[in-house]
């Protein structure tokens, strides 16, 4: 085994161990468990057996195996990407919610609505 | 009808004062929005006379003209009018805005500097609003004659049927898609906008807004 080869599947297996940490705490949900699992299994044999790259790429049309995982590493970083572009749209959500929340608190009402009943205070 | 005026301001201590006292005659209540000034913009305006509600830390002008709108249907108000803090718009714009509501009923009525009158408008500022007129009848599929003024009104009937998500400038195209969505009667009223030394110095929108807004309704979209 070469050396590249070693710190690759360390790092497989590192991140094998912290992926179940996080199972554990109920920070993934079981499908999220073994969707990651199998993208880093996928990983742990495409180092140990290289030639399975090559022959995929042949099988999809694209010309070297080391090409196919470039491309897939990329794709899959874009897909990330745009997770955390949409995460971060709904943390800045629930902060607006609760600025506007503390905000609507914290006025000093003049005096209440003579007619209508239970004033609606949208979200 | 119970008025209510809502400014959105951010940084605006020098002119929200004076945009307060202008706009007070025609409202029973006008409200400012201080969007985390660190400039003293919310005493400025509570000295005009004006109600200031303060969002802690800076969350955007559709996020404060949210909360400014949550804040006077809580209130009773009948119709709400959004008005910008920098004194770009005329406060004797507003009548006609509100009698262009049909009172009751489901109604808006837009401003337009297009339809009105767009003093000292830059060339580049031009280009951007003529695009998103574009922009708007494509995406929208509404024919506006201007399509992101911040001078506009709606009843306490149309505000009940509208959904409200967008934070920053995005919001002015987002109000544009409610109104199609919840098929609110809107109409367009010719007001008058002025472009000023102190209306365009430093940008607080950044670099590229038009672009910023494209990227915010995109996103916009894919969260619930
Ligand atoms: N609450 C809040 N208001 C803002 C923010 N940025 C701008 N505003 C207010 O929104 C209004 C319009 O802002 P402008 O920067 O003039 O944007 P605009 O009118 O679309 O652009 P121009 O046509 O160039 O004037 C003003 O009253 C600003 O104070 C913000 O981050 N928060
Ligand atoms: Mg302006």
């Amino acid at each position: 085994m070469s050396l590249i080869q070693f710190i690759i599947l360390a790092a497989v297996a590192i991140i094998w161990w912290r992926l179940y940490a996080r199972l554990r705490s109920g920070e993934l949900t079981w499908l999220e468990f073994v969707e990651w699992f199998a993208l880093w299994l996928g990983v742990a044999v495409i180092v140990l057996v290289p030639e399975v790259a090559s022959y995929l790429a042949a099988w999809v049309g694209v010309g070297r195996g080391s090409d196919l995982v470039v491309y897939l590493a990329l794709l899959l970083v874009f897909y990330l990407l745009f997770k955390i572009f949409i995460r971060q749209e709904k943390l800045a959500r629930q902060l607006t919610s609760v600025v506007r929340g503390l905000a609507l608190k914290e006025a000093s009402p003049p005096p209440a609505p003579s007619r209508g009943s239970k004033p609606e205070v949208r979200p | 009808m119970k008025v209510f005026i809502i400014i959105p301001a951010y940084q605006e201590s020098s002119s929200v004062g004076a945009v307060v006292a202008g706009v007070r005659s025609y409202a029973e209540s006008v409200v400012v929005v201080d969007d985390g000034s660190t400039d003293g913009t919310g005493e400025a305006a509570r000295a005009a006379g004006a109600l200031v509600l303060r969002h802690m830390v800076n969350r955007g002008y559709g996020a404060a003209l949210t909360t400014g709108t949550a804040y006077a249907l809580a209130q009773g108000a009948e119709a709400v009018v959004h008005f910008d803090a920098d004194g770009q718009f005329e406060p004797r714009d507003i009548p006609p805005l509100v009698s262009a509501l049909s009172v009751g009923r489901p109604s808006a009525a837009l401003g337009s500097r297009f339809l009105g009158r767009a003093v000292n408008l830059p060339w580049l500022r031009r280009l951007t609003l003529k695009l998103a007129v574009i922009f708007t009848w494509a995406v929208s599929g509404v024919r506006l004659s201007d399509a992101h003024n911040g001078l506009r009104a709606f009843t306490r009937e149309a505000l009940a049927l509208m959904h409200w998500r967008q934070d920053r400038m995005a919001f002015s195209s987002e109000v544009i898609d409610e109104l199609v969505r919840a098929k609110i009667p809107w109409t367009e009223v010719p007001v008058t906008v002025r472009y000023t030394a102190y209306s365009q110095q430093g940008s607080k929108q950044g670099k590229l807004p038009a672009l910023k807004i494209v990227k915010d309704l995109f996103f916009g979209r894919l969260v619930k």
